[in-house]
């Protein structure tokens, strides 16, 4: 009957059983818990005594018993935990100065490996010191690193076998039990300790458990422990935002500590040990939007080249379980998969179409970026009758693949990758699929003969052709009058303030696809209607609409009005008939910032960015590069521009994310662009439906 | 005992509270608190607390936890330490006798008594903080810690009392014996965490002996004394290479052939990591280390040379 009410009782009174069992009375002569003792404290707790009972009866004070069970815990696991000491590196690293003070590592193997956090070594240093628990000073290297947990495993030569930790067994934790963190960062080779619980376990993805004890660069690396002196896990600075090695370290000290449990490191050290770094394991799919505890794990997208690819899952799947355990809302998926390194394989239920299918996939421990390849085609804009197949090329790129190829401004491209093209929007969205340096199978119709041929794909350009033929014959006016008005008019959202311009060219017949360009006055107000004036020759050249939004305060764009600029280009995509391949935001300075700022809000529905004096916002980062979503960028760049670092990094930033980046240089002082720049700035709007 | 439960630090804090003060004097400008903490020391009103701006004016108040107001006078500082002695006039005055102060180790489990952030006003006790000792240690402050001539023993920490207000507070063990006072807000410059902190009663009892018999403490100063020849590196036969990065490490470029370096083995890309047991981290910390040194001292390296660590001896022969 003990045995069974034991189990029953609660965490604390458990915990309290452990403390007394394992406290020794300090003198010698009281020797160990007399029997009397034991038999009392079981009748007490078979009894549901309470914890102030138990304590007052033994004699003792609670808080001191606890006092020595911490320190008797902590002296079990001490000689394990070493100093570490670096030489040489990084001064900062992002902002951060790296301090020079010891770090601490935890020995995990008696030949001489010693895991640490990554954050202690983020500095690279040229060298590594680790002094052992019985005196010595040896040099140490690193053997490998988990990237997904921010672990460094060390390697020293260890002339005696050296002490390693008793884990915690994993069936033992709870939340509230006792979690002490040491750390050997205190001078002379001192121990530095912090007294705390459990506050969850399986926090981020299940990679870590959280404790309130203190962490802190004083205990990074070292272990978090139980009262018993097991190791529950390793120190680690760790943040949901963000996978960098220094992330998290803002919140030292703060009662939010996280530990990777020693278990899930032990699992790994074989592949540690054998210098293999670890990686997070990566499946390549995008989830449907929605309330990630509630909404089930659809998928929205499929990465090219990801090991969902490869696994043929497909938009609209719904993952059901992961290794057989029952998946039903995103963030369970995302708990299954987020602790799972690369290289592991997993077994996906998939619910295809009241289909039940089973998947194996390999999980990467890297996707490339989506880069969109090129062939060298610009495409006419013809009435699309629907009787012609194919897109008729209105340009060929000098130097691309097609023109290599030997194909002609007016063949028709009838098929891509064994896709039929009925238009360049099927066309750009075909060659989502291919990056550059593909090999691209395409069909076309000549004058003289149809044929098929291989192309490699190349990289969307980044300049600007010098002269473009038209887009389209000039159409029958006659044939199908346009119903409505033209020129400048106003449009209204209901719910705001704001007001908008719009510029319908006055040749407009709703035959056409139009450009839609949105226009984002900078901080001097809105010269809009100046805007709209200027741009009326080539809105009426080029099938163009331009609508100039302006600001609620005047000349101070605001982050909410990003749902009002929303609203006017789902008004202007109601109303008049817009090519999706060509919808602009366009803006000087804090308009431009806005521009970015509306085109990673509005993915799907923005293909170009011209951002003039402009930096990119610093909220929020750049996008990942995405196969149907497009995105081309447009910018300025001017020695004496205030913005001239962000504008530098910005463009970098954009670059690495693969998106096609063009930069006119404004010379000396920023300014706005002048007739010239404008005239290349419509002749690159002309080309974003190129492929 | 029979009210409180057991765990409890309920009768520990009574005990305590009337012992600690709060103290209000200049500030309340520029970023610049107008109030600390402090303790009684003595049955007459003699209060131990930290030196800082707040003492810097003529009306320095002290409130009791009874709510008592009182005008209190400096009686003494202690400069090396940051220390300074308050009296008050009265008798008999709960105190701390601190010839009674315990000491505690690393993973002891501690209150921290402090007026921080000025939560406490008129006869509202000051705040009680739980925690445990996280080392029994020393302050490195030669390199380690910023704005502090203190480098004894300290304890540092799990409980946040780094706060403003704190500093002149009270550290005692579960008995409510006197550890140590809380001291001012410090910053970790070896790992650049704020560092919560309290200076252990044996390093304080010998200066508040001295102030409050009014002496002025006198300024204890361990600054290394610069030599007007120090050390060159090339006397002893090597040069380091070019000092090109922010941390360049201290690699041996060059090893002159018979010069003492030479003799006692030292080799191209041995890399200097300890000198005279000082750890150095760079070419430049080496050359700072060099300047406390005079030119005909032994000196000791350790040195990394592959995955071996080389300790040696060398100085440079006297002339002949």
């Amino acid at each position: 009957m003990p045995a069974n009410v034991l189990k029953t009782m609660p965490v604390y009174i458990n915990q309290l059983k452990r403390i007394l069992a394992c406290w020794r009375p300090p003198s010698l002569a009281a020797g160990a818990l007399t029997l009397r003792h034991r038999v009392l404290l079981l009748w007490w707790l078979t009894a549901g005594a309470s914890l102030v009972t138990l304590a007052t009866a033994h004699g003792q004070n609670l808080a001191a018993l606890e006092q020595q069970a911490v320190q008797a815990a902590v002296a079990q696991v001490a000689p394990s935990v070493v100093a570490i000491q670096t030489l040489g590196g990084q001064e900062k690293v992002g902002q951060l100065l790296v301090g020079t003070g010891p770090t601490t590592g935890l020995i995990v193997s008696a030949d001489g490996y010693i895991i640490s956090s990554k954050f202690n070594f983020r500095q690279q240093p040229a060298s590594i010191l680790v002094r052992l628990p019985h005196g010595p000073r040896v040099a140490a290297k690193v053997v490998a690193h988990d990237h997904a947990r921010m672990l460094t495993l060390l390697k020293v030569d260890a002339e005696r076998p050296l002490p390693v930790p008793i884990p915690a067994p994993q069936e033992s934790w709870q939340v509230g039990q006792w979690a002490i963190a040491v750390g050997r960062t205190a001078a002379e080779g001192g121990l530095h300790m912090s007294a705390g619980i459990v506050s969850a376990l399986k926090r981020l993805q299940g990679r870590v458990l959280q404790t309130d004890a203190k962490i802190s660069p004083n205990n990074y690396g070292g272990p978090l422990i139980n009262i018993h002196g097991q190791v529950l896990g390793i120190l680690v600075p760790m943040s949901p935002q963000s996978e960098e090695t220094v992330a998290g370290v803002e919140w030292y000290d703060s009662g939010i500590g996280f530990a990777v449990p020693l278990s899930d490191i032990n699992r790994k050290l074989d592949l540690l040990k054998s210098s293999q770094d670890l990686h997070r394991g990566l499946l390549g799919i995008g989830l449907q939007k929605g309330d990630p505890y509630t909404s089930p794990a659809k998928i929205s997208a499929v990465k090219p080249r990801s090991p969902a690819q490869a696994a043929k899952l497909e938009t609209g799947d719904q993952i059901a379980a992961v290794d057989g355990q029952p998946i039903a809302t995103q963030t369970q998926l995302q708990l299954a998969l987020g602790h799972r390194y690369a290289g592991e394989t997993v077994t996906l239920d998939i619910l295809r179409n009241d289909q039940r299918l089973t998947r194996q996939v390999k999980l990467a421990d890297h996707i490339d970026a989506t880069e969109h390849g090129f062939l060298g085609i610009l495409p006419s804009r013809s009435l699309q009758d629907g009787n012609t197949p194919g897109v008729a090329v209105r340009y060929v790129y000098p130097n691309s693949p097609a023109s290599l190829a030997g194909i002609q401004p007016g063949d028709q491209i009838l098929t891509i990758g064994d896709q039929p093209i009925g238009s360049p929007s099927e066309a750009v969205a075909t060659m989502g699929s291919f990056f550059p340096g593909d090999k691209v199978a395409i069909s076309i119709k000549q004058p003289e003969t149809s044929r098929s041929l291989d192309l490699i794909a190349s990289k969307l350009p980044t300049d600007i052709p010098p002269a473009l033929p038209l887009a389209h014959d000039p159409l029958e006016s006659a044939k199908k009058p346009n119903p409505l008005p033209v020129g400048i008019q106003e449009i209204r959202i209901p719910e705001f303030k704001n007001r908008a311009n719009v510029y319908i060219p006055s040749s407009y017949d709703p035959r056409l696809a139009y450009g839609l360009v949105i226009w984002l006055h900078g901080p001097h107000g809105n010269p809009g209607n100046q805007t709209l004036q200027q741009w009326q020759p080539w809105c009426d050249q080029h099938d163009l609409i331009i609508v100039a939004p302006e600001s609620a305060k005047a000349g101070q764009w605001n982050l909410a009005e990003i749902e009002y600029l929303r609203k006017v280009l789902d008004h202007a995509t109601a109303a008049y008939q817009i090519d999706p391949l060509r919808v602009v935001a366009y803006g000087y300075q804090s308009g431009g910032a806005m521009a970015y700022l509306l085109s990673w809000k509005d993915r799907e529905r923005i293909r170009a960015v011209a951002a003039i004096d402009a930096p990119t916002p610093s909220l929020g980062k750049v996008p990942e590069n995405a196969p149907l979503q497009r995105l081309a960028v447009l910018t300025t760049e001017a020695q004496q521009s205030r913005f001239k670092t962000r504008i530098t990094r910005g463009i970098k930033a954009l670059q690495t994310a693969r998106y096609p980046v063009t930069v006119l240089s404004l010379g000396e002082k920023p300014r706005r662009l002048n007739a010239m720049e404008l005239e290349q700035l419509v002749r690159w709007i002309d080309t974003l439906d190129r492929f | 005992m029979a009210a409180e439960p057991v765990g409890s630090f309920a009768q520990v804090v009574a005990r305590v509270q009337p012992k600690v003060v709060k103290i209000y004097g200049a500030g309340g400008v520029a970023g610049l608190d107008a109030y600390q903490t402090g303790c009684l020391v003595s049955a007459t009103g003699h209060i131990l607390t930290v030196r800082s701006t707040v003492l810097d004016t003529d009306s320095l108040d002290v409130t009791l936890l009874d709510g008592r107001k009182f005008s209190a006078q400096l009686v003494g500082i202690a400069p090396r330490m940051d220390l300074a002695m308050l009296k008050i006039d009265g008798q008999d005055f709960d105190f701390f006798d601190l010839s009674q102060a315990s000491e505690a180790k690393t993973g002891t489990r501690v209150l921290a008594f402090s007026n921080l952030f000025q939560v406490a006003q008129g006869n509202e006790p000051v705040s009680v903080q739980h925690g445990w000792i996280a080392s029994n240690t020393t302050l490195h402050a030669r390199r380690g810690v910023h704005a502090t001539a203190y480098r004894g023993a300290v304890y540092v920490l799990d409980t946040i009392t780094n706060n403003p207000g704190a500093a002149g507070g009270v550290l005692t063990n579960q008995q409510g014996e006197f550890l140590g006072l809380l001291g001012k807000e410090l910053r970790n410059a070896l790992n650049n965490t704020w560092l919560n902190y309290a200076l252990p009663a044996s390093q304080l009892t010998a200066a508040v002996e001295e102030m409050k018999s009014g002496r002025q403490v006198a300024t204890n100063d361990e600054l290394r004394i610069r030599p007007e020849q120090p050390l060159r590196l090339s006397d002893l036969g090597l040069a380091l290479v070019p000092d090109i990065l922010a941390k360049t490490p201290p690699y041996v470029d060059v090893v002159r052939a018979g010069s003492p370096a030479a003799l006692v083995g030292l080799r191209p890309d041995d890399l200097i990591v300890f000198f005279n047991g000082r750890m150095v981290q760079s070419c430049k910390s080496l050359k700072s280390e060099l300047q406390f040194v005079e030119s005909d001292a032994e000196v000791e390296l350790t040195l990394l040379r592959g995955q071996d660590l080389v300790e040696v001896k060398l100085r440079i022969p006297s002339e002949p």
